[in-house]
């Protein structure tokens, strides 16, 4: 708009200045003319008064045909001699022409004097008005002077100046209406191209680019196009890219976390929400928005670092591994949950010690009392007897052990598809444990209410009898119960003791290899701490479940669910 | 710029408060552990960590110092300040407390097994949660979790008197593990206090949050649902 008006001034502005300027100098040049129109009618009428003969003397009928004269067209006459005093006058009676001023200094009748004829304008000191007068010198030598009211005059010019104004206005508007359509034409095609850039600037992706007639106007826009489509077609690569970084932000497994130099956030991804558990917002400083005790101190620790670093930090029972990168004014932080990692490390060193220290200590008795026999070949044979013994338990549980683990490691091994054919009969197996168990302390019973299921019948017996055994070894109550169901291709079993119940953080770990709940591992020398391990890949080989709950009578129930293996008649 | 540098403050105040809550519910947490796993290595770690608290509560106490006298901050932000100088000397006795518990699992753990803890690992349990929710409640201004510490500190109170009672009739059934009982007498108190210590953070946090004090004061059901 501001543009607009500019361009409407350029042009109208000299054009009414050059008017304005013609306006007057025409008024003045009218002006003249109308004044030498003026004169010259005056001297015609002084020719035209020629025709009387003046005399040298005041006549009373001369005197009265001049006072009609003036009465009919407004015109003053004087007749004036030749030293100056006034013969008549025919504004004026006799006795005023009498008491008259001599004339002869009066401009226009002293030229009427020397020339022949004057002509002045000025102040009558006789009528006290502005009058123009004509003054002409007769052959008898008197002179004649004719004159007007100036204002008759000026009746006439401003009855002229007046048409002449309405004219010029009339102009003005005219070559106004000129302009501005001229400004139009020019600041329009501007203005447009001043808004499409303000659209461009504003990021509007709908943008419509008009077109012009002008050649130059018309090349300046396709430019402004091309220019415009590049950038639309950069910036929705930059989207894509950025697009696909969040996307690979998203998937990764890492906390990543971009702060500026004053801790604010810049980005950062889902899973760094999850390992804080905070919400986090963008641009705010991130201890600000973190409100997580914990959170809060793992924060801190970390954003004290001022250069790149590797650190090793826990967070609510997770262990972190923190990559620090720090930049000019960015700081990368990586997190990186390393907790199934550092807790296998820890599971596998403990796993080596605790073989070694189970096969070692039945290899120790038995190395130790044959050592014993062989040194003292006359013993005592209660006491042979005894160590004999001793040593034959001990490889016995040394077997046993090895077995064990054998058998896990092939149930680790194994992952091809079982498919059975021939059901396992249940109320053979439910007798085969029962009687396996009838020398045991405590009771143990086992109900079924199904009669078959598609499990091979090793690894049914293989689960029962482990989780048996451990409630015999653990549990002091008096009975194990033992049930069985079968629902819809699949089998829960249920092995319930009478406690004392499992501590709810020990309940995950007692199904790792060699663990045992009491730390202390001489307590309960007659587990190999394998069995849970056992069972839980028999599970795993029918994709099936084992969890163990507190149960009402204060001890445990492992529940284990199978999914029976049917081999499917093609 | 005043403005940033104070937000800068403010920031590093919460971080160091953040360090000081969590190093003093972990303490509490393995002071009991050491007690119930007999774990003397673990109780003297405890005791070590004691010096880092005493040490922050010193730190926080100047800067706190030097907020007031340099922002001269006003209403919930001069609350804030002036709650944090109040509640780490409770944190920082939380700490004491624990040191002490740990030097009795110590004594503790020389001598044969008393009885299995079961009143005591419960108290302790309330007590950690106690302290850790009513640091929780100061961080996230959260009135309603202060109001549900404040009313736990009753069952710790009872689980206290129930301790003393057994522990009483146990010493006259035999005398000789008077040591003991004495020990285990003072871990009992020891929570007690750490939950009195929970109360009043928690008491501090409705201050901060509404501006009004709650010390002193019989809780009214209104004001809890307040």
């Amino acid at each position: 708009m501001r543009s607009y008006l500019k361009v409407f001034f350029v042009i109208y502005i000299p054009i009414a200045l050059i008017l304005g300027l013609g306006w007057h100098m025409s008024t003045k040049k009218l002006m003249q003319a109308e004044l030498v129109k003026f004169e010259s009618e005056m001297r015609n009428k002084a020719e035209i008064l020629k025709g009387y003969k003046f005399k040298n003397t005041f006549d009373e009928q001369t005197h009265s045909q001049l006072a009609e004269l003036s009465k009919n067209t407004g015109i003053r006459v004087t007749i004036i001699r030749k030293d100056g005093t006034v013969v008549d006058d025919s504004y004026f009676g006799e006795q005023q022409i009498e008491k008259m001023e001599n004339h002869s200094r009066r401009p226009e009748v002293a030229d009427a004097f020397i020339r022949g004829e004057g002509h002045s304008i000025r102040r009558s000191t006789t009528t006290e008005k502005s009058m123009s007068y004509f003054a002409m010198k007769y052959d008898s030598g008197l002179v004649l002077r004719v004159s007007y009211p100036m204002s008759d005059l000026k009746a006439i010019q401003d009855n002229m100046i007046k048409q002449s104004v309405s004219t010029y206005i009339f102009l003005f508007i005219v070559v106004g209406l000129i302009s501005l359509y001229l400004a139009r034409r020019i600041s329009n095609p501007i203005h447009q191209l001043s808004l499409v850039a303000d659209r461009i600037e504003a990021g509007e992706t709908k943008i419509y680019f008009p077109s012009f007639s002008d050649k130059t106007l018309t090349k300046l826009v396709s430019v402004i196009y091309r220019i415009y489509n590049s950038m639309l077609q950069k910036t929705k690569q930059l989207e894509h890219e950025k697009q696909k970084l969040n996307h690979i932000f998203g998937i990764l497994e890492e906390g990543i976390i971009l702060l500026d130099s004053k801790d604010s956030v810049l980005h950062f991804n889902e899973r760094t929400v999850q390992y804080l558990g905070s919400n986090l917002k963008e641009g705010q400083n991130i201890i600000k928005q973190t409100n997580d005790m914990e959170a809060l101190s793992f924060l801190t620790d970390i954003l004290t670092a001022t250069d790149s670093k590797r650190i090793q930090k826990s967070l609510r029972g997770r262990i972190y591994e923190i990559y620090i990168r720090v930049f000019d004014n960015e700081k990368l932080i990586a997190f990186f949950d390393i907790t199934e990692r550092a807790e296998y490390e820890q599971f596998k060193a403990e796993l080596i010690g605790n073989i070694t220290h189970e096969l070692k200590t039945p290899l120790a008795m038995i190395m130790g009392y044959s050592e014993t026999i062989m040194n003292d070949p006359d013993m005592d044979r209660k006491f042979h007897d005894k160590f004999i013994n001793i040593i034959y338990n001990s490889s016995n549980r040394l077997n046993l052990l090895i077995n064990d683990i054998l058998k896990l490691h092939r149930l680790e091994m194994l992952r091809e598809d079982i498919n059975i054919e021939e059901p396992t009969n249940i109320q053979e197996l439910k007798e085969e444990i029962e009687s396996y168990y009838e020398d045991r302390p405590q009771t143990i019973t086992m109900e079924s209410k199904a009669d078959e299921a598609y499990v091979l019948r090793e690894h049914l017996n293989s689960i029962i009898t482990n989780l048996v055994d451990n409630a015999v070894k653990y549990s002091s109550g008096e009975t194990i119960k033992v049930s069985l169901e079968q629902s819809e291709g699949k089998v829960t079993l249920n092995v319930a003791d009478e406690g004392p119940a499992i501590p709810v953080e020990e309940q995950q770990r007692i199904f790792e290899r060699f663990y045992t709940m009491d730390k202390s591992k001489n307590q309960h020398s007659t587990g190999t701490g394998l069995g849970l391990s056992i069972v839980k890949h028999i599970v795993s080989l029918y994709n099936g479940k084992v969890s163990v709950q507190n149960n009402k009578k204060g001890g445990n129930t492992f529940t284990v669910v199978l999914e029976e293996k049917k081999k499917i008649e093609i | 710029m005043a403005a940033i540098r104070q937000e800068k403050e403010y920031i590093q105040l919460k971080g160091m408060l953040a360090e000081m809550a969590t190093t003093a519910t972990k303490m509490v947490s393995d002071s009991i552990k050491s007690l119930v796993n007999r774990d003397p290595e673990l109780a003297l770690k405890v005791i070590e960590e004691d010096e880092r608290l005493d040490r922050l509560d010193v730190d926080i106490d100047e800067h706190c110092v030097k907020m007031l006298a340099l922002f001269e901050p006003k209403a919930i932000d001069l609350r804030y300040v002036i709650t944090a100088t109040r509640i780490i000397t409770d944190i920082e006795r939380v700490g004491d407390h624990s040191v002490s518990i740990c030097r009795d699992s110590i004594r503790l753990s020389e001598q044969p097994q008393l009885k299995p803890y079961i009143d005591i690992p419960k108290m302790a349990e309330i007590a950690t949660g106690m302290i850790h929710d009513s640091l929780e409640a100061f961080f996230n201004s959260d009135t309603k979790l202060a109001f549900d510490v404040i009313k736990r500190d009753d069952l710790i109170d009872q689980l206290n008197d129930q301790v003393t009672r057994e522990l009483l009739t146990y010493t006259m059934e035999d005398v000789t593990k008077l040591h003991a009982v004495l020990s285990v007498l003072n871990i009992s108190r020891r929570l007690e206090r750490i939950a009195d210590h929970a109360t009043n953070i928690a008491e501090m946090v409705y201050y901060m949050v509404e501006g009004k004090i709650i010390r002193h004061t019989v809780l009214t059901v209104e004001e809890e649902e307040a």
